[in-house]
């Protein structure tokens, strides 16, 4: 019995360290050393279904820290990029927040990438007098609940009413259902988006809702059939809404939809498939938009990352670190000044120059896409 | 009344996915008397082979290969995992733990080797609609719930009607009267183990083409509710499973109608009430007391 | 000892003997080292570490709470974190709305209390593999209910913005003082673990796990004492719960899932039911991930690694407890004069951890 089990311990042995060592020799190949830069972290999701928004954020970043890598640094101190995975999970945000708290060298936070995380990792960020600026989070309320936050997409109370306009003016939808992720995000766009739809004369036939990460969503969709919508207005993340476009046509849904603008990642054409065709939103960035700005930084992250699309995300994330870099240039490497620095800047970046509102925030112009033949067109108004 | 007719329907659809879930969990619990909590981690990884598989050829050789691929990596688990610990008479606990971090290892494995992004499933089966009176169905739905009873019907034979059903029940009854009958005890634990892994594989594969996608996370849940089946139904039993599958999954679309964002309690609201009322599950046989 | 064969025996004993007296003496002088270094941990090393120290304490009172289920009355229990939770949302909550910080704190052990003795109830009925079932049931559902009660909880969003505790009018705002702070419940919860289970109560839930059918047949009355031993057990996971609420400052329902509750267990099984075995199974499980946090997701690799290895070579965990001593109190409860449970559920020891939370 004893030598049987001391050859199958060994077998254990052997089953588990085997992948163990082959893979961390792996990681530790890819490990890397410096001296005594100064940092910059991006705190997103890197693994789990987002981690294609994360992996954005990073390469934003990079671009921009290379660039300035490649003058010098900032007062000769190299800058350096450190990433932590926050899973799109608001516990794992506040978590990181405070492990990123006790780093004296750090000098800004790019993310979260939801309302909700933003939310959860402000507070921490604040006691240690850390910006964190979020290049995708899109809640009214964000920029108020601190002087350190900061954040570059449109806000919620700014793009959910245009959108409405857009369909029930331009598009002549009038019986609306709404189905959209219960968190911060998702509510305010449902409250804002229903508001102004049902002031322009729209009724709203069918609300349900589900939880960020949910898979089946069936259950919703049938109730929506049965109320019979003239369209379906789908306020998620891009890969709960790729599963609600698809699982709707299944259902025999075949009504138009409309949804928000986290549904631009070329990853949502690839699930959605054909269930995309004809969904319309409305977003900030476009490749094919003219200004000189876009296309300039298109060339640049082309250089920078060839083979590589760019996303509305590549676009803000780069802006956000370029921002902050000009920052810290400014104030000297002074922790202490950067975020009332970052709130009186003048600055102008991939999507051409960018001002705060009063609460900090964003002014920038909002672009009409529509999803035909499996691409992101942009719509003339 | 076609809104409930409806969501029977789609519980019934989903229900027999669980019923496959279940019974792996079922068979692998009847025999070695282990909670296997690498069972949903078996079921990702086993359904992203299979996705990959199923891109270069078709569905029925992505399912294959899924069912062949888990399998062995279910027989691994097993010999690394818990054989050990069996050899030394290791508590329950601590097979539980074990199982909790074969289920880590192969999550991380699958991370890296197919990377976090959710996949999809390509249209690999005719999404053809059709109604029979005032139900609609597609033809997707139909392979599932075809796919699902033809394993158990064919599970059912095997455990009743082969040398190594017998076997098995033969370990079930009695590790050591087999083991003295000639029966290669280690061997049917590893072959089970592989049996209800395959199991897995293939219901990974057919909730990839209904939901269209193959996500890491999925695991965990899928898991989960094959483990409530598994005891809804009678846990060791065969035709338990299939029961208790199909009434979880009617239970949670009936439920979900009322309280959408409840669905996932229904399951566990099941679990308990169960075992509280009736630990033998609708169809088990009542529990031996030992003393 | 090869040169004289003749006193192989003598001396190999001698020499255990030795061995043994050294690992006592050892054992001895690692109490008062570990709480040494306990105290003045913060002056030592790097705030990072006090961090994790802080986590530590935490999850070790997690740990010596489930043990009292798990470890002592052998009950498996897989939902320990709905008890975590309902403290932390507890303390949380009445907090937010305006209350001091002990009055959250008392009110966290209480919610949880409660939580446990409804847990409790089915292992009146209920036992092992079953049991532990109907546990990881209520753990999820818990989980369910505070992600869908939107009006008082905030569903999926969660509680930002939670105070600082404070005590006495001191604001435990740095890591080093919460640390203090967290230390001093630890040591609260170990004082209270370590009466009852050498109280009489203590004895009857051994002797619940060796044997429960045996132990019955003695005279203890085994439902009484299993509930007691959930609702003591949530007691103390809910003051854990608030600590962690008013530490990280942010809470939701996603961080209190069935994975944290599998993380308890294995912290238990790991360590083992002693206050160090539960400080080591906590240590150790929170610090392989951050030691290979380099390696990313990697560490997880590592992580079921050790967790396989681990039960195979140590399977009863890695300070096992004390075999002989309980050996001794079941042969004593089966030989001398039945204990009868409402009698030692009264004892001092029950009273204790009631009165110090």
């Amino acid at each position: 019995m004893s030598r049987r089990f001391r050859l199958s311990a060994r077998l254990a042995v052997v089953m588990t360290l085997v992948p163990v060592l082959v893979l961390g020799a792996l990681v530790a190949g890819c490990a890397r050393r410096g001296g005594k830069p100064i940092r910059i972290a991006v705190a997103a999701p890197l693994t789990g279904s987002m981690a294609v928004v994360g992996q954005q954020f990073v390469d934003g970043a990079k671009l921009a820290i290379d660039e300035v890598n490649a003058q010098g640094g900032i007062n000769g101190r190299k800058v350096e990029l450190v990433t932590q995975d926050d899973r799109n999970d608001p516990k794992e945000a506040a978590s990181i927040a405070q492990k990123l708290s006790l780093d004296k060298d750090l000098y800004g936070v790019l993310g979260g990438y939801s309302s909700s995380a933003s939310f959860a990792s402000i507070p921490i960020y604040e006691k240690a007098r850390i910006v964190e600026i979020t290049p995708s989070a899109s809640h009214p309320k964000l920029p108020e609940v601190s002087k350190y936050m900061f954040r570059m997409w449109t806000g919620i109370d700014v793009y959910a009413p245009q959108l409405a306009d857009f369909a029930v003016t331009k598009r002549g939808l009038k019986k609306l259902a709404v189905i959209y992720v219960n968190n911060d995000f998702g509510k305010a766009n449902r409250d804002y988006f229903v508001q102004k739809a049902k002031s322009l004369g729209a009724t709203i036939v069918g609300e349900e809702t589900f939880l960020d990460g949910d898979k089946d969503f069936k259950t919703q969709l049938t109730k929506i059939k049965a109320a019979r919508p003239d369209a379906l207005v789908i306020i998620s993340y891009y890969v709960e809404g790729a599963l609600i476009a698809q699982q709707a046509r299944t259902a025999g849904l075949t009504v138009q939809i409309v949804s928000t603008g986290t549904f631009m990642e070329p990853e949502f054409l690839k699930l959605a498939g054909a269930a995309a065709e004809g969904i319309f939103f409305n977003t900030e960035f476009h490749p094919d938009d003219p200004r000189p700005t876009v296309q300039d930084f298109i060339k640049k992250f082309k250089g920078a990352f060839p083979g590589k699309d760019p996303a509305p995300y590549h676009a803000t994330s780069y802006d956000a670190t370029a921002m902050l870099l000009q920052v810290l240039k400014q104030v000297n490497l002074d922790r202490s000044k950067v975020a009332e620095a970052l709130a009186n800047i003048q600055f102008s970046g991939a999507e051409g120059p960018i001002s705060w509102r009063a609460g900090k925030g964003i002014v920038k112009q909002n672009i009409f896409v529509e999803i035909r033949n499996g691409k992101f067109v942009l719509v003339t108004q | 009344m076609s809104l409930l007719l409806e969501q029977l329907v789609n519980g019934v659809i989903i229900g027999s996915v669980y019923s496959l879930i279940a019974l792996g969990f079922s068979l692998i619990f009847s025999i070695l008397e282990v909670i296997n909590f690498a069972h949903g981690s078996i079921l990702v990884m086993g359904t992203l082979i299979g996705l990959v598989v199923l891109q270069r050829t078709n569905f029925w050789v992505g399912l294959l290969i899924a069912a062949l691929a888990s399998g062995l990596l279910g027989a691994l688990v097993e010999k690394a995992a818990i054989y050990p610990l069996r050899l030394r008479r290791a508590p329950l606990g601590a097979q539980f733990i074990s199982t909790i971090g074969a289920g880590m290892m192969i999550d991380i494995a699958a991370l890296v080797i197919f990377g976090p992004k959710t996949r999809p499933f390509p249209p690999s089966l005719p999404a053809t609609q059709f109604a029979l009176g005032p139900v609609r169905g597609s033809v997707v739905e139909l392979a599932i719930l075809g796919v699902s009873l033809g394993l158990m019907a064919l599970l059912q034979v095997l455990v009743n009607r082969t040398r190594f059903g017998k076997a098995i029940r033969a370990t079930v009854q009695n590790p050591r009267a087999a083991a003295m009958f000639g029966v290669d005890v280690d061997t049917v634990n590893t072959l089970t183990f592989a049996l209800g892994s395959a199991l897995a594989a293939v219901a990974g594969m057919l909730m990839g083409v209904y939901y269209n996608m193959a996500d890491l996370g999925t695991g965990f849940l899928a898991g989960m509710k094959g483990f409530v089946a598994a005891v809804f139904g009678g846990i060791g039993s065969i035709p338990g499973a299939v029961l208790g599958g199909l009434a979880l999954g009617v239970a949670e679309d009936i439920g979900a109608t009322w309280l959408s964002s409840y669905r996932d309690a229904v399951a566990f609201i099941i679990l308990i009430v169960i075992l509280l009322v009736r630990p033998q599950g609708i169809l088990g046989h009542p529990e031996r007391q030992k003393v | 000892m090869r040169a004289n064969p003749t006193g192989l025996r003598r001396r190999t004993r001698a020499g255990k003997v030795s061995a043994a007296g050294y690992l006592t003496a050892l054992r001895k002088g690692v109490g008062p080292l570990a709480v040494l270094l306990a105290l003045t941990f913060p002056f030592l090393v790097s705030q990072y570490l006090v961090h994790l120290g802080v986590l530590i304490s935490i999850y070790t009172i997690l740990t010596l709470s489930l043990n009292l289920v798990s470890g002592y009355a052998g009950q498996l229990a897989l939902g320990h974190a709905a008890f975590y939770a309902l403290g932390a949302y507890a303390s949380a909550l009445l907090t937010l709305s305006g209350h001091p910080f002990w009055l959250g704190l008392l009110a966290a052990g209480v919610v949880a209390a409660l939580g446990g003795l409804v847990v409790g109830l089915p292992s009146l009925k209920s036992s092992g593999f079953y049991l532990g079932m109907i546990t990881l049931g209520f753990g999820e559902i818990v989980k369910l209910v505070l992600l869908n009660w939107d009006s008082l909880t905030r569903g999926p969003m969660g509680l930002t913005n939670i105070p600082p505790a404070k005590l006495w009018g001191y604001t435990f705002g740095s890591v080093a003082s919460f640390y203090y702070l967290a230390l001093l419940i630890l040591a609260l919860t170990a004082g209270a673990v370590h009466r009852l289970v050498n109280s009489r109560v203590g004895e009857a839930l051994v002797a619940i796990r060796e044997d429960e059918v045996a132990a019955k047949a003695m005279g203890i009355d085994t439902g009484y004492h299993k509930v007691l031993a959930f609702t003591v057990s949530g007691f103390l996971a809910g003051l854990a719960g608030s600590l962690y609420a008013h530490y990280i400052s942010f809470i939701n329902p996603a961080s209190f899932g069935s994975g944290e509750s599998f993380l308890i267990v294995s912290m238990t099984l790991l360590g083992g039911a002693s206050l160090g075995g539960s400080a080591l199974g906590a240590a150790t499980l929170l610090l392989v991930p951050e030691v290979f946090r380099a390696l990313a997701d990697y560490r997880l690799l590592f992580y079921g690694a050790v967790l396989i290895l681990l039960m195979v070579f140590r399977p009863n965990g890695l300070i096992p407890e004390r075999r002989l001593r309980y050996r001794g109190i079941l042969e004593r409860l089966r030989g001398a004069e039945p204990v009868s449970g409402r009698d030692s559920g009264a004892g001092p020891g029950y009273r204790a951890p009631a009165e110090e939370g």
